[in-house]
């Protein structure tokens, strides 16, 4: 691909699926409390620290999992109801996206939505063709509610809803001409990928998916009259499946661990997993009998995880960049700011670009994106987040005697950068912090405005680091 | 591969710095803001000079056509829309049509002669979802293509098959005006930047902080030198050094503009911006820019007017604005909705989606008038007015005419260019219709213009006023 030698970067480690371990060669510092509340709940704050540094690697992964799912978590649903006038989510896919923001930036569970949006990116339904905002948002939920549990049980369900029977044509499809559209699609884009079926097994799943309507409902309705009961032949099966047998005849497929396998360890890992990562978790899911959270919590405890190979390995999306801002800054930011941000740079959220979602990695950045990116990290570290100006973080300096300038920067340096910044980098942020208001050398203190103005001039540069735009 | 200048070097350097991705880094080490017209004697005279520059200006929502381009004397007209008919401070274009009163503007270029008002414009089988309907118009094809468009293929063509490095290596041959690129200007082998204001376009600081402007902006710039501590690093510490750079060089050059008329609006500013690239001259062929709010399902007459009033006022500014400047004849503007309305009204004194509609493109080298056949008032289909203007043929015109393009290539389909520039001779009008068994077993035969107008589709468009 590239016409230059990259730099070679590291390699995975030895014995990648153990449990990681600290040590003295890899202690529980910010680099690795860093790294796994970056990649688990979209980023670090001051709380989310020294919870993970208390607990240990194994206690801070348990954590990202310690909720329950088919409860309202954070009574965030309960605030949607009375906030009605602020996120009508009836109104407009733009008010559904804004409540998602909202919902990232301030659940006690990111990990739910982290999994949401990983879900959005593989079902890739776009409002643009769905139109009615419940159903997208009701698809959300679905991916909130099962996004941890049984991925049959979640592709069984996904299938059922408007948002899909919409987006793929399901609706209506009738035994007298069964629509292939969602035949094709779970196949290539939600299971296997392409190259492990043929034609025929798409026409065949096709005439199993048929009689499904919407109604009005959050769920669509099957009327067995339009069904096509007849016996189908996929792969080497053959039985008069319904959609509920369909997908189990589909996760039989010895590709399909290894396609979900993969859909985690990319976008949880490393963008490129090795055959051999995707072999070994592809067995643990059909362990875990295809139990999501089971799964990825092991990876996340993997020495694979935490490896050097997987530290700063991706860019950051959109979503992830300005969530993770949003929750180290803290405060409740606006959330079409954030939504208006993130198309900005790409990635517009519920409408991905096509049925096969985000492209990811490299193509996030463009000269046009990085601008953007940049001015983000402008705004955000400005005036951009109202609660910023009196808001929490400067209060946390007061609180926890964070008020010389060598303290100040490694305090921001830890949550924005894992602490992991070149030295050079770190001398730069010193003299920019002592520095007076005519650049003259000059000793830093902790009072008034211009402690604002510096503190906030710092974020800025430490967001438009190379560095920060890595997860 | 050899390296023959700077350019290419550069070139290079910026594929290596994308890997498999099309080049997107705007501006460059100044090369390609040479003058245009320093090379364009040195290709064989054509006709067509090399630098005209087309300008789309997307009506989103669903314009009504028929309070756009008005059948006053229509009785069908009044009948079906009893409140929201219009019939005072009309502009008549002609003894039947007439410009919604807001557009005083374009009926002063009508009458200027360069102005072009195309009725009926549309595809068959018509699609009144906006999002399917606006890929159909985006991509020229009736499937609404695969996600990419008739521009992209327009650019990439350009920039393929070319000699001339100052046009391969250009990387804002197409430039979108706003923050999301269209399916129009996408292509798998260029992608165009969108800039949605120069100022923006650049590194900027909290205002509070200025005095810290200049230290916080070298300080950035260094700190994105870093070099190679993965893969992932060097590609984004490149880019950014890249676009800091370039977006400095585009400002600089973009800086030397100033307005000559007053652009009033949204849309207005979108074409001020437009106004302010042309004068960079950095060799921009397509500008893409969009204006909402068409989509009137209620109480639509006010609005709907206000709308067309900073349509016909934004671009008569931008054209006087570019006359001041001596460049307006290299620029042609052309305006598309992606559906019309629904003829009749609704419940809410506003109109539902519907079919066809009027397109207007317009410039110094425009030959004005109204083009086309308005479609029956009264052979609707579904409620709807039957497009009697293929819009590709519309395109076609663009391509062949304006831009001296390969338009079978680009859109993949012969279309008949309809004559919209001064010069070009119309088509030789078709052979009377061939019956067309499908279409007349749908439509009672009328003796109504409408079955003539469909024989239209591909064999261009006759001048009707």
């Amino acid at each position: 691909m590239q016409d230059t030698p990259a730099p070679v970067g590291p390699q995975p480690p030895e014995n990648p699926f153990e449990p990681f371990a600290p040590s003295d060669a890899e202690p529980w510092n910010a680099r690795r409390i860093g790294h796994l509340l970056r990649r688990g709940a979209f980023g670090a704050n001051s709380a989310r620290m020294q919870l993970a540094r208390e607990r240990g690697p194994g206690g801070a992964v348990d954590w990202l999992f310690e909720f329950d799912p088919t409860t309202d978590v954070g009574g965030l649903n309960a605030f949607l109801s009375q906030a009605s006038s602020l996120y009508d989510i009836r109104q407009s896919p733009t008010l559904v996206a804004q409540w998602w923001f909202h919902r990232m930036t301030q659940t006690p569970a990111p990990l739910q939505e982290k999994l949401a949006v990983m879900w959005h990116d593989h079902f890739a339904t776009s409002a643009a063709k769905v139109g009615v905002p419940t159903w997208m948002h009701d698809q959300v939920e679905l991916f909130r509610t099962h996004g941890l549990g049984s991925f049959r049980d979640l592709l069984i369900a996904v299938g059922r809803q408007p948002a899909m029977l919409r987006w793929l044509d399901g609706h209506g499809s009738h035994k007298s001409k069964p629509n292939e559209n969602y035949g094709r699609e779970i196949l290539e884009l939600f299971t296997l990928g392409v190259g492990h079926y043929q034609e025929k097994d798409i026409q065949e799943l096709a005439r199993a998916f048929t009689g499904w309507m919407i109604t009005g409902g959050a769920v669509g309705v099957f009327d067995p009259a339009r069904w096509d009961e007849g016996e189908k032949a996929v792969f080497d099966k053959t039985g008069p499946f319904n959609d509920e047998q369909a997908v189990d005849v589909i996760l039989q497929h010895p590709q399909a661990p290894k396609y979900l396998a993969w859909r985690l360890l990319s976008t949880f890992v490393h963008p490129e997993p090795r055959p051999e990562h995707i072999d070994h978790y592809a067995a643990r899911l059909v362990e875990h009998q295809w139990n999501i959270g089971n799964t990825l919590k092991e990876i996340l405890k993997s020495r694979l995880f935490f490896s050097d190979w997987a530290y700063r390995s991706m860019i950051k999306s959109p979503v992830e960049l300005c969530v993770g801002s949003a929750i180290a800054i803290g405060g409740v930011p606006r959330a079409e700011y954030l939504r208006r941000e993130c198309a900005a740079m790409g990635q517009s959220l519920l409408y991905p670009p096509d049925v096969s979602g985000w492209k990811g990695g490299q193509s996030w950045i463009n000269a046009n994106t990085v601008m953007v990116r940049f001015r983000f990290g402008r705004e955000a570290a400005g005036q951009g987040f109202g609660e910023f100006a009196e808001g929490p973080l400067f209060a946390d300096l007061e609180k926890q005697q964070i008020t010389t300038s060598p303290k100040i920067v490694n305090y921001f340096g830890d949550m924005l950068l894992d602490g992991e910044m070149p030295m050079e980098a770190r001398g730069r942020f010193l003299d920019y912090m002592n520095r007076d208001n005519k650049n003259q050398p000059a000793e830093f203190v902790f009072n008034g405005g211009f402690v604002q103005q510096k503190v906030r001039g710092l974020l800025q540069l430490m967001m438009s680091m190379p560095h920060y735009q890595l997860s | 591969m050899p390296r023959h200048n700077d350019l290419t070097s550069r070139r290079e350097l910026l594929k290596v710095g994308l890997g498999a991705l099309p080049v997107i880094t705007i501006g460059g080490s100044v090369p390609f803001l040479v003058p245009k017209m320093a090379f364009a004697q040195d290709v064989p005279a054509t006709p067509i000079p090399k630098d005209n520059i087309l300008v789309i200006v997307q009506l989103s929502g669903g314009n009504d056509g028929l309070n756009t381009v008005v059948p006053f004397k229509h009785d069908m007209y009044k009948k079906v829309r009893p409140r929201i008919a219009l019939s005072d401070r009309l502009h008549p274009l002609n003894d039947e049509y007439a410009l919604n009163p807001g557009m005083t503007a374009f009926k002063r270029m009508f009458d200027e002669g360069t102005l072009a008002v195309i009725h009926g414009c549309g595809y068959p089988q018509p699609n009144r979802s906006h999002f399917e309907s606006m890929a159909i118009w985006h991509a020229a094809q009736t499937d609404g293509g695969g996600g990419s468009g008739w521009l992209g293929h327009y650019l990439d063509h350009l920039s393929r098959g070319t000699q001339d490095k100052d046009i391969a290596n250009n990387p804002l041959l197409g430039v979108n005006i706003g923050r999301e690129v269209p399916q129009a200007l996408v292509s798998p082998e260029i992608t165009v930047p969108s800039v949605d204001s120069i100022d923006d376009f650049g590194l900027r600081f909290d205002e509070g902080s200025a005095y810290d402007k200049e230290l916080e902006r070298q300080i950035i710039i260094e700190l994105n030198k870093y070099k190679g501590e993965n893969p992932a690093m060097e590609y984004l510490g490149r880019q950014a050094t890249d676009a800091i750079i370039s977006a400095d060089e585009i400002r600089s050059v973009a800086g030397k503009y100033s307005p000559d008329a007053n652009y009033p609006g949204g849309l207005g500013q979108r074409l001020r911006l437009i106004a302010q690239l042309i004068c960079g001259d950095f060799g921009t062929r397509v500008f893409y820019c969009e204006m909402g709010g068409y989509d009137t399902h209620a109480n639509q007459v006010q609005q709907h007017e206000s709308l067309l009033n900073q349509v016909a006022e934004s671009i008569s500014a931008f054209y006087v604005d570019l006359g001041k400047k001596n460049i307006a004849d290299k620029v042609t503007v052309m305006c598309f909705s992606e559906f019309g309305r629904r003829v009749e009204q609704n419940a809410n004194d506003g109109t539902d989606h519907g079919a066809a509609g009027p397109m207007f493109v317009c410039g110094p080298k425009v030959q004005g008038g109204v083009f086309g056949t308005h479609p029956s008032m009264d052979q609707l289909e579904q409620g709807d007015l039957a497009f009697t203007t293929d819009f590709r043929t519309v395109y076609a015109a663009m391509l062949t005419h304006w831009l001296n393009a390969d338009a079978t290539a680009v859109l993949k389909a012969q279309y008949e260019p309809m004559p919209l520039f001064k010069g070009i001779q119309p088509a030789e009008p078709p052979a009377a219709p061939a019956e067309e068994p499908a279409k007349a077993e749908e439509a009672p035969p009328t003796g109504d213009g409408m079955m003539q107008g469909d024989g239209m589709m591909q064999g261009g468009a006759k001048m009707q006023g």
